[in-house]
């Protein structure tokens, strides 16, 4: 029965354990396809962090390369005055030596005025080289070279304008004048261009830059969409990875419980175990006792079947015994009364058979004590009455040497006991006392000079009736002690040794029993006790 | 001591013990009459009247006790004694039942069974 419980039990678990075990794997190649995708946001990230680093450095750039342009623009402008300024002088210098014809005062501010210009334009010229992509320097280093070449020209007809003033030749000098604003004029529309051609520079400039803003917004707005994608991705991360993380707690937790569960399991089923075991071993001493009650069972079977077969040969022995007995009583009795006053002096040897007729009637009782198994025929009666009077009874019985002391102490106490059993207990005690210390007349246990003395008490104990018949014989020796009990054992000369042994059988018919206390030289002590009312528990002393 | 002499009937299938018990009351000279079953004793007892019966318990055919319990039906004045040797306490207790005198255990002392007699007798 158990057996089958725990193969039930066993396929249960098993049952259960099964889908588990099929879930775990696919739920476990999820996490490094997460840590892909955690990858992936991560470049994305970096990349947008990049992409931002990288236009901003552009946007700077470009800041710079248009405040440059401008700069160059403004100082190129400035230069192109200047250039303008200093020709015009150049040429009012020149005018102004026709006027006055005062040229050697001229010449100097003259050659000043062009020194100048082509300062101006050196300065243009090393401004261009600094900066600039290659293709407008190229332009304007151009106009510049152009410029300068007027430049010679009006300087040539300046020359010689004021040299013409000089020598007086005043037609030569208009002519040479006229040339030389000639040539300024060429400066001048040169100039123009140059500022024409910085103004769409400018303006190009200005336009790619507009251009170039464009391009940065759509950068912008590019890099903008990535982060806002990238932050997407991270709360979609982050909710998965939160979802993920709650489902793996509670698996874990699950499967803490699962694993405590099967703890418990185990420990419960190592509880049952246990208890089967304990079962098993309690059943075994079960067996174990009970094998040994049917073995005691068989010997009490085979002791009291032997016991009735003795029981019922007693009986018919007895019964068959004490008739003859019977007649040779009477006989005696007759014989005693017919030969009386005829001086037959026959008086001894019909005491020895009366005598003799006495001990076959005791071993008689002794053997029918022994061998009778009944069940006690209780009565309710006041033990210590009862003991008086059987104890006056026996008192006959006993040689005079012998003194009897009763000491009852149960008062008005009543107690259920087989009368006619008990009383044989008496006698038997008091038949044993008696004949340890007097003998049955056959010279043993002289009294040596001393009381001879038998006591008899009662009181009630925690386990009932106790009745007590001590003696100051000779005590018993350990020897005997252990084989007082024994059946046919005696120390008499002659005893069927069944006398003790009897009554501890009466008294165990009465759910009580008997208990010797010696020592030699010092008297003995029989106990005997039962309950006052069968079955009844013995009380708390 | 002047003494009545009684009818006595003596009961027992044992002859010696019979006899030697009728010899013993004849002694003190009481009428005894001897029947050796319990169908004699109640034979007996039909045909006359006695003071006192002694009767064994245990007998062949009818015991002691069964006689008794018949001859109490007819007459139940009549006054027994019952000797055994061994029986059943049942059986005793039944003959107490139906108002026997007394019980004696074999080998009973003759002088008790005279003393007895005197008891009953007075």
């Amino acid at each position: 029965m158990e057996g089958q419980v725990e193969r039930e039990r066993g396929a249960a678990v098993r049952a259960t354990e099964r889908p588990a075990l099929g879930s775990k794997p696919a739920r476990a190649e999820r996490w490094p396809r997460l840590h892909i995708f955690y990858y992936l946001l991560a470049c994305l990230n970096v990349s947008a962090i990049a992409f931002s680093l990288l236009l901003g450095q552009r946007v700077i750039r470009a800041f710079e390369v248009d405040n440059q342009a401008t700069i160059i623009f403004d100082r190129q402008l400035q230069v192109a005055r200047a250039i303008s300024d200093a020709a015009m002088e150049a040429q009012a210098v020149v005018i102004d030596g026709l006027k006055t014809r005062k040229v050697d005062m001229v010449e100097g501010a003259f050659a000043g005025k062009i020194a100048e210009v082509r300062s101006a334009i050196a300065r243009g010229r090393l401004q261009l080289a600094e900066s600039m992509t290659a293709g407008v320097r190229r332009r304007l280093v151009l106009t510049l070279g152009r410029i300068e070449t007027t430049l010679a020209g009006v300087e040539t007809h300046g020359r010689a304008a004021l040299h013409d003033i000089g020598e007086g030749r005043t037609e030569a000098a208009l002519s040479s004048v006229a040339a030389m604003q000639a040539r300024y004029a060429t400066l001048r529309r040169q100039l123009r261009d140059f500022d024409q051609t910085i103004a769409l520079l400018r303006t190009g400039h200005s336009e790619a830059g507009l251009r170039k803003a464009l391009e940065f917004r759509r950068s912008e707005y590019l890099i903008g969409g990535l982060i806002i994608v990238v932050i997407i991705c991270v709360l979609v991360y982050g909710h998965f990875m939160g979802v993920l993380v709650r489902r793996k707690y509670r698996e874990l937790a699950e499967a803490h419980e699962a694993l405590g569960q099967s703890h418990v399991d185990a420990v419960t089923h190592a509880a049952e175990v246990q208890t089967v075991n304990e079962n098993m071993a309690k059943l075994n001493r079960q067996l174990a006792d009970n094998m040994i009650r049917i073995q005691e069972m068989q010997k009490e079977a085979i002791k009291k079947g032997k016991l009735a077969q003795l029981g019922q040969l007693t009986a018919t022995v007895a019964h068959e015994l004490r008739n003859p007995l019977g007649t040779i009583k009477n006989s005696l009795f007759l014989l005693e009364r017919k030969v009386r006053g005829k001086g037959l002096a026959i008086a001894p040897q019909i005491e020895r058979i009366t005598t003799s007729v006495g001990r076959c009637d005791d071993i008689i009782n002794q053997l029918l004590d022994f061998s009778r198994s009944r069940q006690p025929d209780l009565a309710l009666t006041n033990f210590d009455m009862w003991l008086e009077d059987a104890l006056e009874e026996e008192l006959q019985r006993l040689p005079a040497a012998v003194s009897l002391h009763f000491a009852p102490g149960l008062g008005n106490a009543q107690a259920a006991f087989d009368r006619a059993r008990m009383s044989r207990v008496v006698v038997n005690l008091l038949a044993n006392a008696s004949e340890a210390m007097v003998g049955k007349g056959d010279g043993r246990g002289q009294s040596q000079g001393r009381e001879l003395r038998i006591s008899v008490t009662t009181r009630q104990t925690a386990r009932g009736v106790e009745m007590t018949v001590a003696d100051n014989g000779p005590g018993i020796s350990a020897e005997n002690m252990r084989r007082i009990l024994e059946p046919l054992f005696t120390t008499k000369s002659f005893g069927t040794g069944l006398g003790l042994p009897a009554v501890e059988k009466i008294m165990e018919e009465h759910g009580g029993g008997m208990e010797v206390s010696s020592a030699e030289g010092q008297g003995a002590r029989f106990t005997v006790w039962f309950p006052v009312r069968p079955g009844s528990e013995p009380r708390a002393a | 001591m002047t003494k009545r002499p009684l009818d006595i009937l003596v009961v027992d299938d044992d002859r010696d013990n019979a006899d030697s018990l009728a010899e013993v009351f004849a002694l003190d000279d009481h009428h005894v009459t001897i029947a050796y079953s319990g169908e004699q004793a109640i034979e007996a007892f039909r045909r006359g009247r006695f003071d006192i019966g002694f009767f064994d318990v245990m007998m062949p055919g009818k015991s002691g006790v069964e006689s008794f319990v018949e001859i109490k039906a007819f007459r139940p004045e009549a006054k027994v004694f019952f000797m055994t040797g061994y029986s059943g306490e049942d059986l005793l207790q039944q003959a107490r039942d139906h108002g026997a005198m007394g019980v004696f255990g074999k080998p009973v002392d003759p002088g008790r069974l005279l003393d007895a007699i005197e008891r009953a007798a007075a």
